[in-house]
């Protein structure tokens, strides 16, 4: 039993992993926080849906297809919305983008309940046939979502370390100032890496899609995922984050089975709080 | 000292909130007031916590709730008295924002909004598990006020009449020193510690008072309502009382009664063929306010009325 929750934790914790990872892009690169990221999860998980089932894409071409679809829905909401407020010189602008994606995760549950309805709705699974790990049965969607989380993230990791787009964003990561010098484009890069922030969010909601069911609130639980991903991890390193959404998955699945599954969503909340107040820079980051 | 303009103010909010009775005879209108009061009751402590300090907090409803649950639970097991609860409600609030906030002044920023977001969360989660003491999903029952005719009447002025002391009180903050120290807080923290402000303190301060009085709030709604259940301190709860604030204008003494004014109200008045979309236009209208006149009402009003009007500029 402890072998396969640990198994199933792991899957989930990749899961986990993608989502944070997306949000921790975005932070560096614009230096704003997404409340809006669980909505494009959201999004990314009934884009796949209607792609299976009302175009009938194998599942293959419906992940992609999500994450397409969204990576230019959060393009436009980078260009319309989040960028004439962080880049005007204006008062707190932290604060005021904060409350911008927060109204933006209010407003896009509220259309997917017009648009897409409020009931649960479930893609068909992905791979219908179980899968024999260590002697611990698993459903193929499970083994999936975690393959191909892991692969979603290792592709970004060589992007960013590899080409000449990835070591852009590392600049402006490290300096906005000095990129700028540098001759980086900010506002096309910024477009550009709110768009696959969103589209990473929309990949783990297309994954998970057949697991753990569709509806228009279905964003909340990975959106505080994401942020205790970051928290735990600390900004500024992916490997951190794989590692940080493994043992939040890990922790939360052993939780809810050994403690009170009642309690799950609360036992990464009071790790994220931990972390926050005693280890700020969280387990890999660099000191801020 | 008050302005003149807001000592005019209210008196003009008592005059017309004790006149409404008289003119409005449906019980929905009613209660909707009742609701308006309870908002009102948040957005302004939400003023003096987000508006006034700085502090981006995202569990001030959850505060509600704690004095909500505190009061209902009190009257019910240990039979006190509801006007006893609304002060107890507003004490347990406080006392645990005193807790909360001696532990958040160690981050800043975004990361003290992601702490608060966190207890918020484990507060709906807590609530919603322990059925036994808080009767879970459901709700819990709690006793009204008033017993007997007139009761609604009777409410309704108790509720007008916390609202017009919270008003004051706010209005009475903005223009006391300590007012003062809570805006260097806000404004610009290295300054003011360098000024001898202890921001420490201030902080603290902030965030608890503005706290407690959600707890009075929350206890006012659990006895006018009759109910307290867990969805008052959900996510879509604090994204309400945040839009209120900002479409009101952050930071303003009139600000958040006329943003939490104009959503009530508005909300009401379209339940009737626009219900569902409610939300998703006071979402438009909050992004929509952000984007372009990220002053709100406040703005607008004080570019369209000549002189100087509401005091120093957010």
């Amino acid at each position: 039993m402890f072998l396969e929750l640990v198994i199933r934790g792991t899957a989930i914790g990749l899961v986990y992993a993608l989502m944070g990872i997306g949000l921790m892009l975005l932070h560096g690169v614009m230096r704003i926080i997404n409340f809006a990221h669980g909505e494009f999860y959201m999004i990314g998980g009934y884009m796949a849906y209607y792609s299976m089932t009302l175009l009938n894409l194998p599942f293959y071409l419906a992940i992609p297809a999500a994450m397409i679809i969204t990576f230019f829905l959060g393009a436009l909401v980078e260009k319309l919305l989040l960028s004439p407020i962080h880049t005007k010189k204006i008062e707190k602008p932290m604060d005021y983008t904060l409350i911008m994606t927060f109204g933006l995760l209010l407003f896009f549950r509220q259309l997917a309940t017009l648009v897409f309805g409020p009931f649960f709705r479930k893609p068909p699974d992905y791979l219908p046939a179980d899968f024999h790990i260590l002697g611990v049965k698993l459903s193929g969607s499970m083994v999936l979502a975690g393959l191909v989380s892991a692969l979603i993230v290792f592709a970004l990791a060589v992007f960013i370390h590899r080409t000449w787009r990835g070591r852009a964003w590392r600049a402006i990561t490290q300096s906005n100032p000095g990129a700028r010098i540098s001759g980086v484009d900010i506002g096309r890069e910024s477009w550009i890496a709110c768009g696959t922030a969103c589209a990473l969010a929309a990949a783990a909601g297309a994954v998970v899609a057949p697991i753990f069911t569709l509806s228009p609130h279905v964003g909340g639980p990975p959106l505080a995922k994401s942020y205790e991903v970051l928290a735990i991890g600390g900004l500024g390193s992916i490997a951190g984050s794989v590692v940080a959404g493994v043992i939040l998955g890990v922790a939360e699945t052993l939780g809810a089975f050994y403690i009170s599954s009642a309690y799950r969503d609360a036992i990464g909340f009071v790790l994220m709080a931990i972390f926050l107040l005693f280890r700020p820079q969280g387990l890999f980051g660099q000191k801020v | 000292m008050m302005k003149r303009h807001e000592i005019t103010a209210l008196a003009g909010m008592l005059v017309l909130g004790l006149l409404a009775p008289v003119f409005i005879d449906s019980p929905v209108w009613m209660t909707t007031l009742q609701i308006f009061f309870y908002y009102s009751l948040l957005t302004i402590s939400y003023n003096i916590v987000f508006g006034y300090t700085g502090l981006f907090s995202f569990c001030h409803v959850s505060f509600g709730a704690i004095g909500g649950y505190t009061s209902a639970i009190l009257a019910e097991k240990a039979g006190l008295s509801p006007f006893l609860g609304l002060l107890l409600g507003g004490l347990a609030a406080g006392l645990i924002g005193i807790v909360l906030g001696l532990f958040i002044l160690r981050v800043r920023g975004f990361y003290l909004c992601l702490v608060t977001w966190a207890f918020g969360m484990v507060v709906d989660n807590v609530l919603k598990t322990e059925h036994k003491i808080t009767g879970g999903t459901g709700g819990f029952i709690s006793p009204s006020f008033f017993e007997g005719p007139g009761a609604d009447l009777y409410t309704y002025l108790l509720g007008l009449g916390l609202v017009l002391l919270m008003f004051a009180v706010a209005a009475l903050l903005y223009h006391s020193r300590w007012g003062l120290y809570l805006f260097s807080v806000r404004d610009d923290i290295d300054a003011a510690e360098t000024m001898g402000v202890v921001t420490r303190f201030w902080k603290v301060f902030g965030f608890a008072f503005g706290s407690a009085w959600a707890g009075v709030a929350g206890a006012y709604y659990a006895h006018f309502f009759g109910l307290v259940d867990p969805s008052i301190a959900g996510l879509d709860e604090m994204g309400k009382v945040c839009l209120m604030v900002v479409i009101g204008g952050i930071g303003t003494i009139y600000g958040p009664l006329m943003g939490a004014f104009f959503v009530v109200i508005l909300s009401e008045m379209i339940r009737g063929w626009a219900a569902e979309f409610s939300l998703l236009i006071f979402a438009l209208a909050m992004i929509l306010t952000v984007r372009f006149v990220r002053g709100g009402f406040m703005e607008i009003l004080r570019t369209l009325l000549p002189g100087p009007r509401g005091g120093r500029p957010a």
